[in-house]
C-alpha cells in the first residue's frame, strides 16, 4: 500500500477522533463512551489493517459473502466483527460463526434462525435490534410500536444477548429532523432498558453524515464508512 | 569605561546567580570562567568579571540551598487571597498565609476571589510529584515561582471565606468574570492577551501556535506591553506637535515618553502584575530615565542593569522561566538591532525600504530565535523551525489587531458591558480566519537526548574562542576569509559530535518507569524506536501532555512505533499531532490484549491472567500488573505493580511500586549479561550521567545503578 493511501487514512482517522472528541466535549460524555466501528463494506483489507494498526479494532461488514473472506484474511488481527447489513436468513450460519455482533436483528424468523445456529455452535452472539424509526416502507426494523412486544418475545432465545439498539433514520439535509429522530431512538433505548437488565448498553446510530448529532444524543457506537475509508472501490 | 566594567560586572553576576540556582557542578564554573576569559580582553576587567562571577556564584549557593518547604503537607491554612486565575477546568489561586509565606494551590470548586480571608484544608501536590529526567524538582518549580509550596483543595474539602474590604486585585477579577461569558475562543483570547492567562484558549490553537513558533505573541509579556506603548508614543507625539510645548526647548519625544507611560501602567495592572510586565515596565521605566538624564546610554546597558536590579531584590527570579526568556530575547532583540545598524544600509526608494525592513525583521527574529535556541531545547524539547518567517507574517495581526483590540475590549467594559463584549467576539472572529492563513510548522526534535545537544552548544563556543587564540598568537594576519576560519572549525566541531552522538544514541536501549500517581507509565526504547505503556483515560489528557510530551521530546521521541494503553481508550489522536505513530492498541472490554501488539523485535507482551502481564525487552523479563488484585507468582527479574501488595508470593527481589510514596522515575538499562536499575535521583547525583546520560551508565557504567542478573525461568 502506497505511503500516500496510509497518510489519507491517518489523516481521516484524527479528523473523525477530533470530531468525535468535540462532539463528545458538547455532550458532557467522555471519549470511552463512544465506540467508532469502522464500516468496511468494499473497502480493501490493506486499509483495515491499516486502521487497525491505529487502534481501530471495531469493524462491520454489510454482506456475509465479502466478510467471510476478509476475516479469513485478517485472522491474524485481534478484530471484533459486527454485521451491520440486512440478514437473510439463509446467511444466518455464516453470520454467527464470523462474527461476535449482529446489529440488523429485525424479526422473529430471524431470531430463530440465529438462535439455533448460536446453539449448534455452542455460542452466545450479541444482538442489537433494527428501528425503522421513520416508518420508511424501503428499510427494514422493528417499529417502535412493536419493539417492546419484540423485547419480549426474544426473552425466549437464550443464546442471543440483547444489547441494544440500532438505527438508520431517513435521509434528510435538515440537522433537526435527523436530531428528532435520534431523540427518538434514546427515549425508546430508555424504555426498554428495564425490560432487559444491565446488559443492554448498547446504541448504535449515527454514519458519516450524522454522527456528531448522535454522540450528543447518545450513541454509543458510530458507523463509519466513508469518512474513514475514503469513497468505496 | 564606567560602562564596560558595569557590563563585566552585571554580566558575571547574572550567570554566577544562574548557575548556583541550578546547583550547577564546578566544572560548569570553570568552564564559564574559561570563557570569560577569552571573553574580556584587559586585565582589570576580567578580574573584575571572575571575582563577581565566583562571589555571586557563591552567594547564589548560599541561598538557593535546596531546602525542603517548612510547611506541612496537610494541613488547615489560613490566609488572604492575592490573585484568583482560571486553571484548566477549575481555579489557580495565591494565598498569603498569615505567617508571610506565599503558596498556590489549585481548587476544581469553591467562589474564592481576591482580598477573601480564608480557613481552607489543603493536600500538598508534592506527593504526587516524581522526579523525571528533565522536568524541573517541585522545588525548583516553586523557588523560580516564589511560593513556599504547590497544594491542592480537594473536592471533598471545606473552605471558610469572608470577603474583607476592597481589593485591587478584585477590579482584574471583574474581568476575567466578564471574560467567563464570551465565546470559548473570545474568553481564551481576553485571558492571554489582558490577564496573562494562556492555557484557556481552545487546545487546537495553542498546539498550531506552538508549532508555528507564535506561541510567545499569546503569553502576555513586554511585547503586549511594548505595542500598547509605541501605539501611545505614536498618538501623544502626533498631539503633543499641534501643542504649545512645540516652542518649549525641550525634545517632543521625551515628552511623548514620559506621557506614555501610564498606559503602559495599565497593561501592568491588567496582567495582575504579571512577572513579565512588571520587567518589561521596569525595563521601560529605566529607558525613559535614561533618556531623560543620559540620552546616550546603550539599551543593551538598560537591558543589564534591569536584569541586574530586579535580581539582586529577588535573586529566585533568575530560575524562572518567563525571566530568562523575556531576558534573552530582549538581549537577542538589542544585538540583531546593533548589528543591523552597523550594515549602515540606506533605501534610495520605497520598494529598497520595504525590502530593508521586511530583511530588518527577519534579521532580528532569526538572531532571537537563535539566541533561543538552547533554552527553548532545554525546556520544551523542540525548536519552531519557521519561527522568524512567521513572527514577520503575523507580527502585524498581533500588533494592530488582537492586543490593541482585547486592551480596548477590557477598558470599554468598564463603561459598556455589551460594547465589550461584541469587540471580543470581533476579534475571536479574526482570530478564526486568521489561523486558516497556512503558517509554517516545521518542528525541530533533537534525535538524541537533549543533554547531549546541549553539551555540543556549550563545548562549540569553547572551540571557537581557542581557535581565535591561538591565531592571535601566532600572530597570523589573516584575510576576511581566513578570519572565518575559527567559526568554520567550530562548526565542523558541531556537524561531527552532531552525527556521532546520534550514531550512538541510537544504539542504546532503555526503559524509564514513570512512578506518577495519576498516570503511571513506561517508555520503552530499543534501538531507534520508542515505545509507551501507559493507562491512560480521557479526562486526563490534557495534564498528561503537559507534563510528559516535553519530557519524550527531550529523550529524542519523535515517533513511536507502538502505543499500547491498559484502558478502553484508544490515545491515538492524544500522540498523533505531535508524534508519528504506527501501532496503538487499547484493552478492550472483555477481551484480552493482543500479543503482538508492536513488532515482536521491539518488546513482546504476554498476557497472564487478572491483569497481569510479562514484558520481554532485551532479555529482561519484567512483570506489569497494572490493576490491584493480582495473585499470581511473578517470576521475572523485575515487577512493576501499581502498588504493594501483602499476600504476594515469589516476588522478584526488584520490585516497582507505581502508588508508593514520592520517587524518581525508574530507569533500567539493560545490557548484554545483566541489566542497570537506578532512579532518576541517583542520575542526578552522577556528574557523568548526568550530562551523558545515556551514554553513561550504558557505554561507562561509572558504579551507576543496581546489577540485575538475568534468569530465565519457566513461565508458569
Amino acid at each position: 500500500m502506497s505511503k500516500a493511501l496510509v497518510d489519507v487514512l491517518r489523516k481521516n482517522y484524527e479528523n473523525l477522533l477530533e470530531r468525535v472528541e468535540k462532539a463528545c466535549l458538547r455532550a458532557g460524555r467522555s471519549l470511552e463512551e463512544v465506540k467508532i466501528l469502522g464500516a468496511s463494506k468494499g473497502q480493501s483489507e490493506e486499509k483495515i489493517r491499516v486502521l487497525y494498526s491505529l487502534g481501530l479494532k471495531l469493524f462491520g461488514e454489510n454482506y456475509v459473502q465479502e466478510a467471510e473472506k476478509k476475516i479469513k484474511n485478517l485472522a491474524d488481527l485481534d478484530i471484533d466483527w459486527h454485521f451491520i447489513g440486512r440478514l437473510q436468513t439463509n446467511k444466518a450460519k455464516k453470520a454467527v460463526a464470523f462474527f461476535s455482533t449482529i446489529h440488523s436483528l429485525d424479526r422473529l424468523s430471524l431470531a430463530e434462525e440465529l438462535e439455533k445456529r448460536a446453539r449448534s455452535l455452542n455460542k452466545r452472539i450479541n444482538v442489537l435490534i433494527e428501528v425503522n424509526i421513520g416508518h420508511e416502507p424501503t428499510k427494514a426494523g422493528v417499529f417502535e410500536e412493536n419493539l417492546e412486544e419484540f423485547v419480549k418475545e426474544l426473552k425466549g432465545f437464550p443464546n442471543l444477548n440483547l444489547i441494544g439498539l440500532m438505527c438508520l433514520p431517513p435521509l434528510t439535509d435538515d440537522e433537526r429532523k435527523t436530531r428528532f429522530y435520534f431523540q427518538k431512538m434514546r427515549n425508546l433505548f430508555e424504555r426498554i432498558k428495564p425490560l432487559v437488565g444491565e446488559g443492554f448498553t448498547q446504541l448504535s446510530m449515527g454514519t458519516s453524515s450524522d454522527f456528531e448529532i448522535a454522540i450528543e444524543e447518545g450513541a454509543t457506537i458510530i458507523r463509519i464508512g466513508t469518512l474513514l475509508f475514503g469513497p468505496r472501490m | 569605561m564606567i560602562k564596560a566594567y558595569f557590563f563585566a560586572v552585571a554580566t558575571s553576576f547574572l550567570i554566577g546567580l544562574y548557575l548556583s540556582f541550578y546547583s550547577a557542578h564546578l566544572v560548569f564554573l570553570f568552564y564559564v570562567l574559561l570563557l570569560q576569559l577569552f571573553f574580556f580582553p584587559q586585565n582589570k576587567l576580567k578580574a573584575l568579571a571572575v571575582l563577581t562571577l565566583v562571589l555571586s556564584f557563591m552567594f547564589g549557593s548560599f541561598y538557593f540551598k535546596e531546602e525542603k518547604s517548612k510547611l506541612p503537607t496537610k494541613a488547615q491554612f489560613f490566609g488572604e487571597v492575592l490573585t484568583v486565575e482560571p486553571y484548566f477546568e477549575g481555579k489557580r489561586v495565591l494565598l498569603r498565609l498569615t505567617s508571610g509565606e506565599v503558596i498556590l494551590f489549585t481548587a476544581y470548586k469553591g467562589d474564592f476571589s481576591p482580598g477573601m480571608k480564608c480557613l481552607l484544608s489543603l493536600t500538598s501536590k508534592e506527593m504526587k510529584e516524581g522526579l523525571n529526567p528533565f522536568r524541573p524538582a517541585t522545588r525548583e518549580l516553586e523557588m523560580a515561582q516564589g511560593v513556599e509550596g504547590f497544594y491542592e483543595f480537594k473536592r471533598q474539602d471545606e473552605a471558610i471565606c469572608k470577603t474583607d474590604g476592597f481589593n485591587i486585585e478584585s477590579i482584574r477579577y471583574e474581568l476575567f468574570r466578564f471574560s467567563e461569558e464570551l465565546s470559548g475562543l473570545a474568553k481564551g483570547l481576553f485571558q492571554a492577551l489582558v490577564l496573562g492567562v494562556e492555557t484557556q484558549l481552545p487546545s487546537e490553537y495553542l498546539e498550531a501556535l506552538k508549532k508555528q513558533g507564535l506561541y510567545h505573541q499569546l503569553a502576555i509579556s513586554g511585547f503586549n506591553l511594548g505595542i500598547l506603548y509605541g501605539i501611545l508614543y505614536k498618538f501623544t507625539l502626533f498631539w503633543l506637535r499641534r501643542s504649545p510645548l512645540v516652542f518649549t526647548r525641550y525634545p517632543l519625544q521625551i515628552y511623548a515618553m514620559i506621557f506614555s507611560l501610564p498606559g503602559a501602567l495599565v497593561v501592568l495592572f491588567l496582567s495582575g502584575f504579571a512577572g513579565s510586565a512588571v520587567r518589561a515596565f521596569f525595563f521601560l521605566f529605566v529607558l525613559v530615565l535614561a533618556k531623560v538624564f543620559f540620552r546616550n546610554t546603550p539599551s543593551l546597558l538598560i537591558l543589564l542593569l534591569t536584569a541586574f536590579i530586579l535580581c539582586l531584590f529577588e535573586p529566585s527570579l533568575i530560575g524562572n522561566l518567563s525571566f530568562q526568556f523575556s531576558f534573552l530575547a530582549t538581549l537577542g532583540l538589542l544585538l540583531a538591532n546593533q548589528f543591523w545598524q552597523r550594515l549602515n544600509l540606506k533605501p534610495n526608494n520605497l520598494w529598497q525600504k520595504t525590502l530593508f525592513i521586511s530583511l530588518q525583521g527577519l534579521f532580528v527574529s532569526s538572531f532571537i530565535s537563535l539566541v533561543l535556541l538552547p533554552l527553548l531545547l532545554y525546556r520544551i524539547g523542540y525548536y519552531a523551525i519557521a519561527t522568524p518567517i512567521n513572527n514577520l507574517l503575523a507580527s502585524a495581526f498581533w500588533s494592530f489587531i488582537f492586543i490593541p483590540l482585547s486592551l480596548l475590549s477590557a477598558l470599554i467594559y468598564f463603561l459598556d458591558e455589551t460594547i465589550a463584549k461584541y469587540i471580543m467576539e470581533c476579534v475571536a472572529t479574526i482570530f478564526k480566519w486568521y489561523m486558516k492563513i497556512p503558517f509554517f510548522d516545521w518542528l525541530y526534535i533533537s534525535p538524541f537526548s537533549v543533554n547531549l545537544l546541549l553539551i555540543i552548544f556549550l563545548i562549540c563556543p569553547l572551540v571557537y574562542f581557542t581557535n581565535q587564540k591561538i591565531i592571535q598568537k601566532l600572530n597570523f594576519h589573516l584575510s576576511f576569509y581566513g578570519k572565518c576560519f575559527p567559526f568554520l572549525l567550530a562548526f565542523l566541531f558541531f556537524i561531527l559530535t552532531y552525527c556521532f552522538f546520534d550514531k550512538f544514541y541510537q544504539k542504546i536501549d532503555f526503559i524509564i518507569v514513570f512512578k506518577d500517581k495519576n498516570f503511571p507509565h513506561i517508555l520503552l526504547k530499543n534501538q531507534d524506536k520508542f515505545a509507551l505503556l501507559l493507562n491512560l483515560k480521557s479526562e486526563d489528557i490534557k495534564p498528561y501532555k503537559a507534563k510528559y510530551f516535553p519530557i519524550y521530546y527531550k529523550l529524542g521521541v519523535s515517533s513511536f512505533e507502538c502505543v499500547v494503553n491498559f484502558s478502553r481508550f484508544n490515545p491515538y489522536r492524544v500522540f498523533s499531532k505531535d508524534f508519528e505513530v504506527r501501532n496503538v492498541s487499547t484493552l478492550e472490554e472483555k477481551k484480552y490484549l493482543d500479543i503482538e501488539v508492536c513488532d515482536p523485535r521491539m518488546f513482546e507482551l504476554i498476557e497472564l491472567k487478572e491483569g497481569a502481564y510479562f514484558l520481554e525487552f532485551k532479555g529482561l523479563t519484567l512483570a506489569l500488573v497494572f490493576h490491584r488484585k493480582p495473585s499470581l507468582p511473578l517470576p521475572a527479574e523485575v515487577s512493576i505493580l501499581l502498588h504493594k501488595l501483602k499476600d504476594m508470593k515469589d516476588l522478584p527481589t526488584e520490585s516497582i511500586y507505581l502508588e508508593g510514596e514520592r520517587q524518581s522515575a525508574l530507569i533500567l538499562i539493560p545490557k548484554e549479561k545483566y541489566a542497570l536499575l537506578f532512579s532518576e535521583k541517583e542520575r542526578r547525583n552522577s556528574f557523568l550521567a548526568y550530562f551523558l546520560f545515556p551514554f553513561v551508565p550504558y557505554y561507562l557504567e561509572d558504579n551507576i545503578g543496581k546489577i540485575i542478573n538475568y534468569h530465565h525461568e519457566t513461565l508458569p
